[in-house]
């Protein structure tokens, strides 16, 4: 593992996938390519990255900046609404 | 002979069994359409459990209804979260396009009489949210969110 990388493992509930990233990596680029990884369809406007009850927003914002631990476990959550 | 929902069931639920693993949940299966999600955790630590049946999964939505832990009794006050936000609704049952229980079409207090089940997935407040395992952990991060308030009773 390289210096200022951490360890994630992102959930969909259909399946999950653990990836690498810079510390400073954008939460929209995390979104990207769990979504990628995972074989879904559509982009990040589709799902949303959830770390312990709280969404990762604005996506724009780097990982570092949410305190994201090393092996953390976050969740891709599909974005359909409650109404 | 087996159904396309129970194929569906079947293979959605071994994902939400996988995921209920990691997060410390139980799944408890009650016949091959309909199951039980017990000891959600909520932010506060209260615990809930969601029974879902998907008769006629996925030509319509899973029916998704609060429910007593042990006793499986539906939608008692008592056995059903409240909080802000359109999933804790004050009917009583996760409003969503992706639960029949929110349908006029499927019972008379629902509070959507404007949609339609047939085509659901592809109602404009749907979002990606198309498989159980999906709506699963949507309700779980919703329990965990700032949104939820406490027990209805």
């Amino acid at each position: 593992m390289k210096d200022n990388e951490i360890v994630i493992k992102i959930s969909s509930g259909d399946d999950d996938v653990t990836l690498a990233f810079s510390e400073t990596t954008k939460i929209k680029d995390v979104e990207n390519a769990a979504i990628h990884e995972l074989g879904f369809e559509g982009s990040s406007d589709g799902f949303e990255l959830v770390y312990e009850g709280n969404t990762l927003t604005p996506d724009e914002r780097p990982l570092v900046s949410f305190h994201i631990p090393n092996n953390a476990c976050l969740e891709l959550v599909a974005t359909g609404q409650g109404v | 002979m087996t159904t396309q929902s129970e194929l569906m069931v079947q293979k959605e639920l071994t994902a939400v069994e996988k995921y209920a693993t990691a997060k410390g949940f139980q799944v408890a299966v009650v016949d091959t359409l309909t199951f039980v999600v017990k000891n959600l955790p909520s932010k506060n630590g209260e615990k809930y459990a969601l029974h879902v049946h998907c008769e006629d999964y996925p030509n319509k939505p899973p029916i998704f209804r609060w429910c007593a832990p042990e006793t499986f009794e539906l939608e008692s006050p008592k056995d059903t979260p409240k909080g802000g936000g359109g999933f804790f609704h004050g009917c009583g049952t996760p409003c969503a396009p992706w639960n029949r229980n929110s349908y006029k079409q499927f019972h008379s207090k629902a509070p959507h009489g404007d949609w339609n089940m047939e085509g659901w997935q592809t109602n404009s407040k749907i979002g990606q949210c198309t498989t159980i395992p999906r709506m699963i952990v949507k309700m779980c991060t919703e329990l965990q969110s700032e949104r939820y308030i406490g027990r209805a009773a």
